[in-house]
């Protein structure tokens, strides 16, 4: 189990510790799609941003605060999706300063992101 | 993307587009504040996106107004309305390809983030009342509206928080959380209509110093409770039919009345400038819709009231001295001289006695007290008091 060798070096930092637990993500499509769970590294977006942090999807670990993300900006997709992750799709932490429960996973390469989620709520 | 209607503008004007202080991420930033190319701060929020670009929207804005957003007293649609908006693209290698002068009304609902949503849940409001009527305007609000609006809502609370204070649990270490709503914090009020906002009393950082998480998870159930109260008695008072002969808690009068009670301070009276009342927040509602009470609720209360098995209240005369205020509860323990082993009564008391009986406080006088009971050792509701140096009669 590793992560992409394309990612910075020492990212994330040995000390994330693995990922467990329930996590929320919002979605344009229902069932999520691959589309739904590419970071901006593989997207190819803001690439002057923090180098590792753009290879981590953005979860949360509070449905409420998905909802909220949703209201903030609906464009983002009506669709929350939750999926229990385990130490074997690779690591998470808490993102200080944003929502309470934002958390930065970092999956390890050849998970299958979207098959691990389920769509829980429709927002439309 | 949504097709914009306005003004194009060159883009240069906000570059290099650099996030200062990011306030939402979600895969990279979302709201941030930046400087403009004249070093101007502007707020920016995403929109939209698509393959190539970002979609955001930009005002000018201030320290203040991100102060307000990250404290709860702005919601983000708020804090974007501002006499100019502009619509920026931010292409995907981080250039700026577009930007327009726009009206907010141009900017489709779905990409602009709802009315009254705060920064962080955390900052949602957990009660929020807005007061409608024919006679309630922007800069014409009656003090009345306001005055039954702010204390309707807060001994409405108190009422159910009395209620669980009179629980077992409660009696020898009474909640924290249960004492602070008591006096629900003012989040922010709203001069358009009337509409007041209460901040939850768990957001207070030092709320549960020096207790350990037992003791906090039973702070927070005690709240979940109170709350879950407001709740049935507002799903009983407004589910259609409202059944005429059912009480809010069938099987328990009590909680029934402390509901109803509770409820008649939420409700416009048929006499006052309120027409309709609007509930929301998490303890009154799941739903992003608010609860509507009208006058004709009032009758509905009162009815049920008048069903509920007589607590038999009684007035009662009291003369003793007054020992161990608790300013929170609004109770005091009066120590009952005219019981022949100097009973102590636990009494509750309104704001407007505040001051006579911090004075009394302590103090070997006497002092009379005047109140409702429902038995001789119950909780005395004290209508007024009268100090011994006001005792007798003016000349």
């Amino acid at each position: 189990m590793n992560f992409s060798k394309d990612w910075p070096p020492n990212c994330p930092s040995e000390d994330t510790p693995d990922a467990a637990g329930d996590v929320f993500r919002i979605s344009k499509e229902k069932p999520v799609t691959a589309a739904s769970m590419q970071s901006h590294y593989e997207s190819g977006r803001l690439p002057n941003a923090d180098p590792c942090l753009r290879c981590g999807l953005s979860v949360f670990r509070a449905l409420e605060d998905a909802i909220n993300q949703h209201n903030l900006m609906p464009r983002l997709g009506n669709i929350v999706a939750r999926a229990a992750l385990l130490a074997e799709h690779g690591k998470a932490c808490l993102t200080e300063g944003q929502q309470r429960t934002h958390t930065t996973w970092w999956p390890y390469e050849g998970v299958d992101r979207a098959a691990m989620f389920v769509v829980i709520r429709d927002l439309s | 993307m949504w097709e914009i209607t306005g003004k194009s503008v060159g883009p240069k004007r906000f570059m290099p587009f650099e996030p200062l202080h990011v306030l939402n991420y979600y895969d990279g930033p979302r709201i941030f504040t930046f400087y403009d190319a004249d070093d101007a701060l502007c707020l920016a929020c995403w929109s939209d996106e698509d393959d190539k670009n970002s979609r955001f929207l930009v005002v000018a804005t201030t320290n203040e107004i991100i102060g307000g957003l990250e404290s709860g007293l702005l919601s983000v649609s708020e804090a974007l309305a501002q006499p100019r908006l502009w619509v920026v693209d931010w292409a995907i290698d981080g250039d700026l390809v577009g930007a327009w002068l726009v009206s907010q009304k141009d900017v489709p609902k779905d990409c602009q983030p709802h009315p009254r949503t705060m920064l962080h849940r955390s900052l949602d409001p957990i009660l929020s009342l807005r007061a409608t009527g024919p006679t309630i305007r922007t800069g014409e609000i009656p003090g009345s509206v306001i005055k039954s609006t702010v204390e309707g809502a807060q001994r409405a609370i108190k009422c159910l928080a009395e209620y669980e204070m009179e629980m077992p649990d409660q009696r020898g270490r009474p909640s924290r959380a249960l004492q602070k709503l008591y006096d629900l914090p003012v989040q922010r009020t709203l001069a358009a209509s009337f509409e007041v906002q209460f901040r939850s009393p768990l957001n207070e950082p030092d709320l549960f110093v020096g207790l350990g998480e037992n003791e906090i998870n039973e702070e927070r159930e005690v709240l979940k409770r109170v709350a879950d109260h407001l709740k049935a008695g507002l799903n009983w008072l407004t589910s259609p039919p409202a059944d005429a002969s059912a009480l809010p808690v069938p099987g328990n009068p009590e909680l029934s009345r402390a509901i109803i009670k509770a409820l008649k301070f939420l409700t416009p009276s048929p006499r006052s400038s309120i027409r309709d009342m609007e509930i929301r927040g998490e303890m009154a509602t799941q739903s992003v819709e608010p609860i509507k009470l009208t006058r004709s609720d009032r009758s509905i209360l009162n009815g049920a009231l008048s069903r509920i098995p007589a607590m038999k209240e009684h007035r009662v005369e009291l003369k003793g001295r007054i020992r161990e205020v608790n300013e929170h509860l609004m109770r005091f323990e009066l120590h009952d001289e005219t019981t022949p082993n100097v009973l102590v009564r636990v009494c509750i008391f309104e704001p407007d006695l505040w001051d006579d009986v911090y004075e009394m406080l302590g103090v070997e006088d006497t002092v009379d007290i005047f109140g409702i009971e429902t038995g001789p050792t119950s909780t005395v509701r004290v209508i007024d008091l009268i100090r011994p140096d006001v005792a007798e009669p003016m000349v």
